[in-house]
């Protein structure tokens, strides 16, 4: 009977991995993309350009592979596992995965004014506290942009950029 | 020169130039198109380009939700449908499912029903449920385990065994090359479908040609196990016209060539058993020696071995007009649970047929009709049990549209015919009398349905009002099963409905025809036991409420409940009605074996187990007063994790309650019918109706002693007698009796010896067989339940009988249908060219209870696998695994082991 236990939740390991796969590689060209239409503050705009994802992600990855030899203007493109909260602030992006959530308003407290765009991942998020929140829409997926919490972060967004997600303020 | 060269250059830079500046269209990729890009090529396009691709992305995901989650049904309403608005509890299982899961035909193809309960038997054969409620009447018959509650169609075609109800499965001319999709009903269904759709409904709905290119499709695999098998589809459309031509075959041996011997409570070679003692009756073997193992048993170790072919012709004038003709041809052997009564559980079945089934539609007409042509030895060889079988069905049904109301009136003839004669020796009076029906027996029916439909409120809310009158000619009772559904569809993610229906089984030949007098000469006793039909029985019937919910929290997770209740009565069996019994006053009965002139030189003793013998028992069929009622809940869940991953997990659970139950197990009914003669005759109340002769009771005990004789027992016989007269010889010329038998024993063989044995074997030819302690009378007794009830009540004081309250109607917990059964599967394409699909199915423990005593079914998790890799197209070579983890645990009582089956194959399709 043990086998089985073993193998059910082999199974369910395989799943939960699988199931995430395709959303992870979307999501990370997304955040990809962001770099392209946002402005952050002077201070933020030498040395390496950091995105940084909260915690143990697959999506670390699909962002290492999709910014491989890519730069945003002159700055060099890093990804790297956010280790603690309180390095947040050094990030041009912080994303944080779904079963992070629990952290995000400490870390808009970290970063406010310091040029960092939190990305979520979980519904209701945008309202509330990050800036660009992942969601689905009819099966797409899509993002909500809070042009209130993107200004809270010291990030801003151009007009066209505005019109690709939903509106959530 | 230059300016020609300067030219060229010029213009494929311009051309280069023209194709670099080209924009991807991306509007018009393809799912695959987008999963095959690279990152940087997704890297390099503007963010929105990327919403468009997650836009394609979404849609395409979409229609495979929609494809996955809510497959068109037509059984559930006799309509498409999405099987999401499906007013009754169904399952819809698709061609490429059935493939992708392995099943290496379409009873193994069940396992991944929810609400069905599938047992191997032997290695391919199943016995197949939905719900349950088998085992009914328990104590009694093997075959009253086997399903008879579920009507099995193909293409709306009933596949049904008329004979004693239930489906011989291996008979079907199709296998799953032929198949579309395989939808199940849950839930009585008689109301749309006739009779027999009690506990539910199998439709196995074949494929159409689609095109006009040329569609071929089947598999063909092999392993161990003895197991090769294939099957192989093609079929195009011509125009108007299109054909579909399939054939099949399929070999699989059982996973022992041994037979289990109840008496004996194991598992026996074969040849061994002809001679195997009887350990009730000494003189007696536990095969009838009249009968030949050999013949009952040519292929003891084949599963299954069998192959279909098929021919469609269609026919396809305009849009709302069409019509289908269908013929076919199949050949079958089986080993598997045995129909009839013998002292082994395994049995074989050889059937024959051969069909027609016409379908024609036009604009609302319905019209079907069709034949099958039928040779079933239902117990392979054994006499009696093969029959012709023919059966014909006739409907029509007209849809009328008016507003939001659909109506739809039907009516339907049906006939089924079986004889044995052709297979039977008459007497020279041309009487047959060893067959058992002796004759051409018939049933019919005929119907008239109607079904209203109206859907309200932009079709959410939605009525089903629907009833038959069924009239069987054989009793005069009118049937009215009916079905009433309410259901609504609340913004297409809830879906809520509750039906209440009732429906009922047709007669068998066997309940209504029996006309068999099984001589049990050479066997225990009774001698005789007669079978007899009844036609004036009720029909088992059903009334069934569910309630059931269907909810798609998001577009990718499909959760199912039904919750349901069902009250079924009206269950019969052959049950003994009365018994001729031998009353005698001595304990044993004694037999000597007399040589002239020297005496007794063996005597065979029969203690008598009881003051009285049953010399004939007639059962007949009879309703029987036991009702079940079964509550339960199925839960099934479906989650398309994403185009790469489908995953599927279901499970029920039950409870089935018997009231009324009361005794029938014949045996014990037999004892006490025979207890109670013994009784009413010693105290003169009645029953006697003559003395005691040799032809009851002495002329057996007689014959069976001298099989023994036969069998080798006189040889022994005459050596010893030799030896005891050469004994004598020498003890009169002066000899001691020690030197006497010394000098005999080196003489065998010699001229002396020779001489005497011819002379005692003279004497043996002439053997008495006489039996001392004859009976004396012989009374007849009717079973009354309820008589023998207060009878043994009575005598439980003086210690004559045992009263243990059988025959008091009681309230029991049904074990044969296990409380809790379900399965999951795991469908998994890692790359565009491997598939995984990995499945498992669960029972917890079951009880069966029949003639032959308790067999406990452990509880078991069954698991299979497939794994199959595409090389060209959508061509793939597989490995198959069935019961991937050996678990030999028998699925169904006093079968085989089962073991797993490994398999190589190639899947075809194009």
């Amino acid at each position: 009977m043990k086998k089985i236990y073993l193998l059910v939740i082999g199974m369910l390991f395989v799943i939960y991995n699988v199931a995430n796969a395709q959303d992870d590689k979307f999501k990370a060209l997304f955040i990809y993309n962001f770099t392209k239409y946002m402005e952050w503050p002077e201070a933020k705009r030498s040395g390496d350009f950091k995105i940084g994802v909260l915690g143990n992600s697959p999506i670390t990855d699909e962002l290492k592979a999709f910014t491989a030899k890519k730069s945003v203007g002159q700055q060099k493109i890093v990804v790297e596992e956010i280790m603690a909260i309180a390095d947040c602030p050094k990030y041009h992006i912080v994303f944080v995965p779904a079963k992070a959530s629990a952290n995000v308003s400490e870390i808009t407290q970290n970063v406010a004014n310091k040029g960092v765009l939190v990305v979520t991942d979980k519904p209701g998020m945008a309202a509330a506290l990050s800036g660009i929140n992942f969601v689905k829409d009819d099966g797409q997926q899509t993002f909500e942009i809070s042009v209130k919490h993107m200004h809270e972060q010291g990030v801003n967004a151009g007009k066209s950029f505005l019109s690709l997600g939903i509106a959530v303020d | 020169m230059l300016k020609k060269i300067l030219l060229c250059f010029t213009l494929a830079a311009m051309v280069s130039a023209q194709s670099f500046g080209q924009k991807k269209d991306v509007s018009q990729l393809t799912r695959n198109d987008i999963l095959s890009m690279s990152y940087d090529e997704l890297a390099d396009m503007p963010i929105e380009d990327v919403m468009q691709l997650t836009k394609i992305l979404g849609v395409s995901l979409n229609e495979l939700y929609e494809m996955l989650l809510n497959k068109d049904v037509t059984s559930a309403s006799k309509k498409a449908e999405s099987s999401f608005d499906s007013p009754l509890s169904t399952t819809v299982l698709s061609y490429d499912e059935i493939v992708a899961s392995g099943a290496r035909n379409i009873q193994e193809a069940m396992r991944l029903v929810p609400g069905v309960i599938v047992r191997e038997k032997t290695n391919g054969n199943y016995d197949i449920h939905i719900r349950g409620n088998n085992n009914i009447p328990d104590e009694n018959l093997t075959v009253y385990t086997e399903n008879s509650m579920t009507l099995v169609m193909i293409d709306n075609r009933p596949i049904y065994n008329y004979i004693n109800g239930g489906t011989f499965w291996e008979s079907f001319p199709i296998d799953i090359a032929d198949v579309d999709r395989i939808e199940v009903v849950r839930g009585a269904a008689s109301a749309l479908y006739g009779a027999n759709a009690v506990t539910g409904v199998i439709n196995i709905i074949t494929k159409n040609p689609e095109s006009e290119e040329l569609h071929v499709n089947g598999q063909i695999q092999g392993g161990n196990l003895g197991s090769y098998m294939g099957s192989l589809n093609l079929g195009q459309n011509i125009g108007k016209f299109g054909y579909r031509v399939s054939g099949n075959y399929q070999k699989m041996k059982r996973t022992t060539d041994k037979f289990y011997v109840f008496q004996y409570d194991s598992l026996f070679n074969r040849d061994d058993i002809q001679t195997l003692p009887d350990k009730t009756s000494y003189w007696l073997t536990v095969f009838n020696p009249v009968e030949k193992i050999e013949d009952w048993h040519p292929y003891p170790e084949t599963a299954v071995d069998r192959f279909g072919v098929n021919a469609n012709l269609y026919f396809n004038p305009a849009d709302d007009i069409n019509f289908v003709l269908s013929g076919g041809y199949q050949d079958s052997y089986i080993n598997s649970s045995s129909f009839g009564d013998p002292s082994i559980s395994i049995t074989g079945r050889d059937i024959k047929s051969s069909y027609f089934n016409v379908i024609g539609k036009a604009k609302g007409l319905t019209l079907q009709s069709n034949m099958l042509f039928a040779e079933q030895d239902i117990v392979y060889k054994n006499v009696g049990f093969k029959a012709d079988a023919r059966t014909f069905n006739i409907n029509a049904e007209y849809d009328i549209y008016v507003g939001g109301l659909n109506i739809r009136p039907g009516i339907s003839y049906q006939s089924a015919t079986y004889d044995d004669t052709p297979y039977l020796i008459a007497d020279t009076a041309g009487i047959y009398s060893s067959g058992y029906m002796n004759g051409e027996c018939s049933f019919n029916s005929i119907a008239g349905s109607l079904r209203l439909d109206y859907k309200m409120l932009d079709e959410k809310l939605r009525f089903i009002m629907g009833g038959r009158f069924e009239k069987f000619n054989t009793s005069d009772d009118l049937y009215f099963p009916f079905q009433m559904v309410a259901s609504y569809n609340l913004n297409d993610k809830h879906m809520l409905r509750v039906v209440g229906s009732m429906a009922n089984r047709s007669p068998f030949i066997v309940d209504s025809y029996s006309n068999f007098d099984w001589n049990r000469q050479g066997r225990p006793f009774p001698s005789h036991i007669k079978f007899e039909g009844s036609k004036d029985q009720k029909l088992a019937s059903t009334k069934n409420v569910e309630v059931g919910y269907r909810v798609r929290p998001v577009r990718n997770v499909f959760v199912e409940a039904e919750v349901f209740m069902s009250s079924t009565k009206n269950f019969g069996c052959l049950l003994p009605e009365s018994s001729t019994t031998y009353i005698h006053g001595a304990d044993s009965m004694v037999a000597n074996v007399n040589l002239p002139q020297v005496g007794t030189v063996y005597s065979a003793k029969q203690a008598v187990p009881a003051p009285a013998i049953p010399y004939q028992v007639n059962l007949k069929y009879q309703n029987i007063d036991v009702k079940a009622n079964q509550y339960g809940i199925t839960l099934n869940a479906e989650w398309v994790a994403n185009e790469k991953l489908v995953f599927k997990a279901f499970g029920t659970y039950q409870v089935t309650k018997l009231k009324d139950h009361n005794c029938y197990n014949n045996s014990q009914i037999i004892t006490d019918m025979t207890t109670l003669a013994a009784i009413n005759a010693s105290q003169g109340k009645k029953g006697i109706t003559g003395q005691g002769t040799d032809d009851y009771f002495v002329k057996p005990f007689k014959m069976g002693v001298q099989q023994q004789l036969d069998a080798g027992g006189m040889q022994l016989i005459e050596a010893g007698v030799t030896q005891q007269i050469l004994i004598g010889q020498m003890m009169q010329a002066g000899m001691s009796q020690e030197q006497a038998a010394e000098q005999v024993k080196q003489m065998v063989g010699s001229d002396a010896w020779n001489q005497v044995a011819t002379q005692v074997h003279t004497m043996a030819e002439n053997a008495e067989i006489d039996v001392q302690g004859i009976p004396s009378y012989i009374a007849e007794q009717q079973f009354n339940a309820e008589e023998y009830h207060q009878t043994l009540q009575q005598l439980a004081g003086t210690g004559l009988v045992n009263y243990d309250g059988r025959y008091e109607n009681k309230e029991i917990t049904h074990k044969a249908t296990p409380s809790f059964f379900g399965g999951f599967s795991v469908n998994y394409t890692p790359i565009e060219k491997l598939n995984i699909y990995a499945s498992g199915n669960f029972y917890s423990k079951q009880t069966y209870t029949t003639s032959n005593g308790i067999f406990e079914a452990d509880p078991k998790f069954i698991l299979n696998c497939k794994l199959s890799y595409k090389v060209w197209k959508d061509n793939a070579v597989f490995f198959n695994a069935r019961n991937l983890l050996n678990d030999k645990k028998q699925e169904f009582a006093w079968t085989d082991e089962t073991k797993g089956c490994y398999l190589v194959g190639f899947d075809l399709k194009f």
